[in-house]
């Protein structure tokens, strides 16, 4: 191969269709930081549980 | 200043970024970024304290939507291109003490969400053609930030080690007709040596061509390509089966493991890619609780990995081990 796998000037990219929000179940505030960049806060309705119970214990 | 140059000898893009030399490095508890600013106290990246998880763009990123045109001009042999693409930081919790494995599975049930949410955010734009979820854990790896995160970067090309598999998973699909990772779950089903755990549509191995002592590789039994094509029972199973296997970890020599966490998803380039099976690869460096696996001579100059150990004993440790109560651990900084 000597030639780059994509070249950016002939991109046939067809990008991901953008999620429709009630796809997922959380909150997203987008917020400017201080030097422009992008900070995305993810919340819930509810907390998530803070600890495993023994009900849901991690093991499978 | 970063920028991509290619490398026609290896047919693949080199990201250079010169600028990450200044990032920060293994602050203090106190002068952490990523912890929420407290009152009175230094601005970190993070200005408020009610979220659950956060992704902001990375200060120092590798890839970003507005790059600076390159350093230096390219040629026909060696094309150079801005570093167009994505860095993101994924904040787990505010909770600078926590470790992957300290957190609940409804929390890491909402943490593949997030990661599920930024593939299609990233993917849906013009210049990426590949999202990658990763964590890096352990100053073993290069972490220089101790707060519990992972990263996002969104490639304008496929990353060759992703279009290494794509390739062989498709010139399998081509040839039997099968998927390559549903026909090796079937192999490892039917042997059982380097399963260390089967439960919630995932099975994890030690793969049957482990590079690294103890890598797992977290399979879904259904074949599926992306993170967003979970139903919630398997993303339930997936975040049982992560934690499992970092709580293994964390049994192993008795100490918060070292790892990097490299989550495999189909491209966003627009194609099918559906010979590939999302899974997700864990990497530890320790081949003993005080020795690491390098990448020397034979690895890093000829790219064909030595692996000191079989992985059926790998994986037999493994299995055995009950995974560990990560509170239990020395804390981290």
């Amino acid at each position: 191969m000597v030639r780059p796998m994509t070249d950016p000037d002939d991109r046939t990219h067809m990008p991901m269709p953008t999620p429709p929000p009630d796809d997922f179940d959380f909150d997203v505030e987008t917020e400017a930081m201080a030097d422009g960049r992008r900070i995305q806060y993810y919340r819930w309705p509810e907390p998530a549980t803070p600890q495993d119970e023994t009900s849901e214990d991690a093991r499978v | 200043m970063s920028e991509r140059r290619w490398n026609p000898v290896l047919g693949e893009w080199v990201i250079t970024a010169t600028h990450r030399q200044d990032r920060t490095f293994l602050p203090p508890a106190e002068f952490c970024p990523l912890c929420p600013t407290r009152p009175g106290g230094p601005p970190t990246e993070i200005g408020r304290a009610d979220f659950e998880i956060a992704v902001f763009d990375n200060r120092f990123p590798s890839l970003r939507p507005d790059p600076e045109p390159p350093s230096v001009e390219g040629t026909q042999l060696t094309p150079v291109e801005p570093s167009f693409g994505a860095c993101e930081v994924v904040v787990y919790t505010p909770d600078h003490s926590r470790t992957f494995g300290a957190l609940s599975v409804s929390h890491v049930r909402r943490l593949i969400a997030v990661w599920a949410h930024r593939t299609l955010v990233l993917g849906a734009r013009d210049e990426v053609a590949y999202v990658y979820a990763f964590e890096n854990r352990g100053e073993e790896i290069g972490v220089t930030l101790h707060h519990p995160h992972g990263q996002i970067y969104a490639y304008p090309t496929i990353p060759p080690v992703l279009e290494h598999e794509m390739g062989n998973a498709t010139e399998y699909q081509e040839r039997t007709a099968s998927c390559l990772w549903c026909d090796l779950i079937r192999q490892d089903l039917d042997d059982e040596r380097r399963v260390i755990a089967r439960g919630g549509g995932w099975l994890a191995t030690v793969p049957f061509f482990a590079r690294w002592p103890y890598e797992v590789h977290v399979v879904s039994e259904r074949h599926v390509g992306w993170l967003h094509e979970l139903d919630p029972g398997q993303v339930d199973g997936l975040a049982r089966m992560l934690l499992t296997v970092v709580r293994k970890y964390d049994a192993l020599f008795d100490r918060t493991l070292p790892y990097v966490m490299a989550i495999h998803q189909r491209p966003t380039d627009g194609g099918t890619h559906d010979a590939y099976h999302l899974h997700v690869e864990f990497y530890p460096p320790n081949r003993t609780a005080t020795k690491l696996k390098y990448l020397a001579g034979s690895e890093a100059g000829a790219g064909a990995f030595i692996n000191d150990t079989l992985p059926e004993e790998t994986a037999a440790t493994l299995r055995d081990l009950e995974p560990r109560d990560p509170s239990t651990l020395e804390a981290v900084r």
